[in-house]
């Protein structure tokens, strides 16, 4: 009897309240998502190489984000169940009426509670599942060129913490609930509040408010546009808090906007049910404010982490092409260990084009007057001519300390590159350079002993790569034309060669060798300061082994072979590894916190409409007598769902445009990178404007549905 | 007043609800003529099925079987357009609950069955305020509900049932929700709307007092009329109509107590 009441209370409010409970077998797939990430492929993959990060991410990054989603999904039970529960309130005062005590009332509410969880839970982790192992195969093909091998990415541990989570929040919600109710009188139980006061809402505190919310969130956009990074990212949080407080008293004072809509339309007042939907969001947007307002601020958040995510997607992918990178394995270590490994039979078919590279800082003259060997006077004047006209030479104005990066003039970057290392530049031999030129299929270049080569690292500069080689070849030509010598070593002139290929020096992408001279091996072994100096052994997989088993597999298969050395390597795949592992981690937890906070949120707006709607349900009964036809009735609700969802998506555009400039602005080095994203940004904003509009339509036809259920009989 | 043409006649109206599988009988072949300018009051205990009667004239619920005649025109066979056409222009209703919609202000209100059929604003205005004049609302026509008293608000629901100006008006228990001042006031100005103005109104009361303004009264007693009192016009004051009334009540059922 009591299971069996239980059972058929739980079935009810499933089905009235479909959407909410749809939208917790979404929640439980998330979380299962989010939880067994640890088990799928890529992840897996990259703890082989990046296990430490790897770790960092499962047992801190994720965990937290779960412990976010389940504090959101916990506000959004509270509010679904003490919907259900106001509604079931005469229901609960009968159960009392007839002498069931509250004890027994509570365990009666759990059990209900309880079957609709594990319901949701078994819905949840089934399509969870689905989806974390489609995700895994997806995204194993789409990054792992056939090395990572699939596995079940099933995590019982996921499913436990799923269950526990969704349960302790479920169980929470409904006891402070509970609580909540029985503290009431059955009276109050039995015959509901006092008749709630129609609140319109002052007119000129709306006014008011619509006006300062505005004049907040103006402020909010100029402190985060224009002071973003003063005061130590203070102005960040003022922001923030002006950002939420100014959206609340926007959308608060949008009461006014839609009062003086339905009061001033004269010509369009008798046209429709036109004056009854205004008043209908009017009275929405009185009661609900606060809702509207924390729907718009996580539509806000969504757009700005779903664009930050897929920005990262993008401009990583950029990255883990190859680029000037030459070389798959760099090995450091004793050079007669390296050489007899290297030479190995075993080795043999995973090693061609083995270069030692030394490099090293050039050593300072000994003593006199002077600080460094080099005189960069020649090439510095030839850059600073190149300057913008409004940039001045930071030398001239006194610098202290240098800023890089691709928002500021190539120019600006080289200059600063020369002031800070130019004394002791890192020096290159050209034996060296060459045997690298040979292995990415190069002409090398011959250069005597007063020539050299200005040598950028093309990883370091981004986008400004060909700004800044362009015009350095172009310098170097036009002195190399005019006989000029643009540097000199020791007050030995020297000519730069202009034109040669700039291309990564090792396979580890952690050397940290910016700019660099390339000298002859003659000036390299006198200038070089042999305390700095360091040996790398480049070497690439030969093409057979290559072509025979794939870059990824042959790169695994040396890495195995080299495991045993002792010796520090890197190959392309820990690069490519850990670009991945940026990738997977950045745009991973971004994308799914955004799309977490946009179900949030459509779930909010659908509960509070249908709430609303359910309430005011008499109202379309009133219309029907009065002769309003289902359709104008119909047409009526759907142009309040459009509103009702439009309001808050429209104040979460402006601001999230804001927000997206402002992280363009200071937080991206690279200008073009949200430029390389668009696609992807197109097919997430149509995503983001699907899952609204699934919501909405959900929403409008629920509330159609109850028009239907009226069935004419408003008094009864 | 013309009272020989017949506005409403109701033929033989049936109607049954059944209710797990239990049938019962709210109408058990009803049969009246409303004539043109009359002002009915129908009365009855509870569950004799007075608003069932009500209801089903004003098209909520649909009768089981028989007729119901408007101008001639049987009501029954509407759907659609046509019906909404009939709620909205041939009949006002005014209800116990005053059914206002208390988002809406009271000249919103007022207007919105012309809204629904999207009616001409210009003439609507001059009409809106000579019958909030007559009905003393003006001063809360820019109000809401929740800020007029009960009977502020059932005189805003009468000025909504007349805007469109009906054929007939159906008011279902009017006087139920207010308090004895009120409850005079309004049907003070309901029955000058039927004298002065010629309007029909059909009137379900289990009020004396409300029903004393009528014309005439029909008492119902399950489902079927039981009696029939006519006002001697212009003879008879309203005091003595009302213990009339009481009489009536009285035979039906021993007294008040069980009419009520």
């Amino acid at each position: 009897m009591f299971f069996n009441l239980a059972w058929r209370n739980s079935k009810r409010s499933r089905s009235e309240n479909l959407i909410y409970f749809l939208t917790m077998v979404t929640a439980v797939a998330t979380f299962y998502i989010v939880l067994s990430l640890g088990e799928q492929d890529v992840i897996r993959f990259l703890g082989e190489i990046e296990s430490d990060a790897v770790d960092r991410l499962l047992t801190n990054l994720m965990p937290t984000i779960y412990l976010c989603a389940l504090l959101f999904v916990f506000f959004l039970v509270v509010f679904a169940n003490k919907y259900q529960l106001e509604c079931r309130s005469r229901e609960l005062g009968l159960y009392l009426m007839f002498g069931m005590t509250k004890p027994r009332l509570f365990v009666q509410i759990m059990a209900e509670g309880l079957i609709t969880s594990l319901l949701a839970l078994l819905g949840g982790l089934i399509c969870g599942g689905f989806l974390s192992e489609i995700i895994s195969l997806a995204t194993a093909r789409l990054v792992g060129h056939g090395i990572i091998a699939h596995q079940s990415s099933f995590s019982a541990s996921a499913v436990i913490l799923t269950m526990l989570g969704f349960l302790i929040i479920q169980s929470v919600a409904l006891f402070i609930l509970c609580g909540k109710q029985f503290n009431k009188e059955i009276h109050q139980l039995l015959y509901g509040e006092m008749a709630k006061k129609q609140r319109t809402g002052n007119m000129g505190s709306n006014l008011l408010s619509l006006i300062l919310g505005a004049a907040i969130l103006v402020l909010a956009y100029w402190i985060v546009l224009k002071h973003f990074m003063a005061a130590g990212g203070a102005m960040i949080l003022v922001a923030v808090i002006l950002g939420i407080i100014g959206t609340i008293f926007f959308i608060r004072g949008l009461a006014r906007l839609l009062s003086v809509a339905a009061a001033s339309m004269k010509r369009k007042a008798t046209h429709g049910l036109y004056v009854f939907t205004l008043r209908q969001l009017h009275e929405n947007v009185v009661h609900k404010y606060v809702s509207i307002s924390v729907a718009s601020i996580l539509i806000m958040l969504t757009i700005m982490l779903i664009t930050d995510g897929s920005t990262r997607i993008m401009s990583y992918g950029n990255q883990m092409t190859r680029g000037a990178s030459v070389y798959d394995f760099t090995v450091l270590g004793d050079e007669q260990i390296i050489d007899e490994y290297l030479s190995d039979e075993k080795m043999q078919p995973y090693v061609t084009a083995l270069n030692r590279m030394e490099t090293g800082t050039m050593k300072r003259p000994a003593s006199g007057g002077i600080n460094s060997f080099v005189d960069w006077s020649g090439l510095r004047e030839q850059i600073v001519s190149n300057l913008p006209p409004n940039v001045k030479d930071p030398a001239t104005q006194g610098a202290v300390s240098y800023e890089f990066g691709s928002h500021q003039p190539a120019a600006l970057n080289l200059l600063g590159r020369i002031d800070t290392t130019g004394a002791t530049p890192y020096l290159l031999p050209i034996s060296s350079y060459n045997r690298l030129l040979e292995a990415a299929g190069e002409e090398k270049v011959m250069i005597s002993d007063n020539e050299a080569v200005f040598y950028l690292n093309p990883d370091f500069s981004g986008n400004a790569q060909e700004v800044t080689i362009s015009m350095l070849d172009q310098i170097a030509a036009d002195a190399q034309a005019s006989g000029e010598a643009l540097l000199s070593i020791d007050g030995q002139p020297i000519t730069l060669i202009p034109a040669v290929p700039m291309k990564g020096l090792t396979a580890d992408e952690n050397v940290k060798i910016v700019t660099a001279l390339i000298v002859s091996d003659k000036v390299y072994s006198e200038y070089v300061n042999p305390d700095t100096v360091t040996v790398y052994h480049n070497f690439c997989i030969p093409s057979e082994t290559v072509e025979a088993d794939g870059l990824m597999l042959s790169i695994m298969k040396a890495r195995d072979l080299l495991k045993p050395s002792g010796l520090y390597y890197e190959s392309y795949l820990d690069n490519f590894g850990r670009q991945l592992f940026y990738v997977i981690s950045g745009s991973y937890t971004t994308l799914y916190m955004g799309f977490m906070l946009l179900i949030i949120a459509c779930a909010l707006l659908a509960l509070q409409f249908l709430t609303q709607m359910r309430e005011t349900k008499a109202r379309y009964a009133t219309l029907s007598i009065l002769g309003a036809r289902r359709e104008q009735m119909k047409h009526s609700i759907n142009q309040q769902v459009l509103w009702y969802f439009l309001l808050p998506l429209l104040l979460a555009c402006i601001s999230g445009a804001v927000g997206i400039y402002a992280m363009q602005l200071y937080l991206y080095s690279d200008t073009a990178k949200l430029q390389q994203s668009y696609p992807l940004l197109i097919v997430m904003a149509i995503v983001v404007v699907l899952v609204l509009a699934i919501y909405g339509i959900a929403v409008a036809r629920t509330a159609n549905r109850e028009i239907s259920k009226l069935n004419w009989k408003p008094n009864s | 007043m013309n009272y020989k043409e017949k506005l409403l006649e109701v033929r033989d109206l049936h109607k049954a609800y059944t209710k797990e599988g239990v049938p019962t009988k709210a109408l058990n072949g009803i049969t009246f003529d409303v004539l043109n300018g009359e002002y009915l009051g129908i009365m009855g205990a509870s569950g004799s099925g007075k608003t069932t009667l009500l209801n089903c004239i004003a098209t909520v619920i649909k009768p089981t079987s028989g007729q119901i005649l408007l101008s001639g025109v049987n009501i029954s066979s509407f759907d659609g357009g046509k019906l909404a056409e009939y709620r909205g222009n041939k009949i006002g209703y005014l209800f116990q609950d005053f059914a206002l919609l208390d988002n809406l202000t009271g000249r919103e209100n007022i207007l919105l069955p012309l809204s629904i059929h999207n009616m001409d604003i210009s003439t609507a205005e001059k009409k809106l305020n000579d019958i909030a004049g007559f009905l003393g609302i003006t001063d809360v026509l820019s109000k809401f509900p929740a800020q007029m008293s009960g009977g502020q608000k059932q005189r805003v629901a009468a000025a909504r049932s007349l805007i469109s100006n009906p054929d007939i008006i159906l008011a279902d228990e009017p006087t139920g929700a207010l308090d004895t001042k009120a409850a005079r006031l309004l049907m003070e100005k309901l029955q000058e709307i039927n004298q002065k103005h010629g309007r029909t109104i059909l009137m379900v009361t289990h009020d004396p007092n409300a029903a004393s303004f009528c014309s005439r009264i029909l008492f119902i007693q399950d489902g079927v009329i039981f009696h029939e009192l006519r006002r001697k016009i212009p003879n008879e004051t309203r005091e003595e109509f009302y213990a009339r009334i009481l009489q009536v009540m009285a035979q039906m059922g021993g007294g008040s107590a069980n009419v009520l």
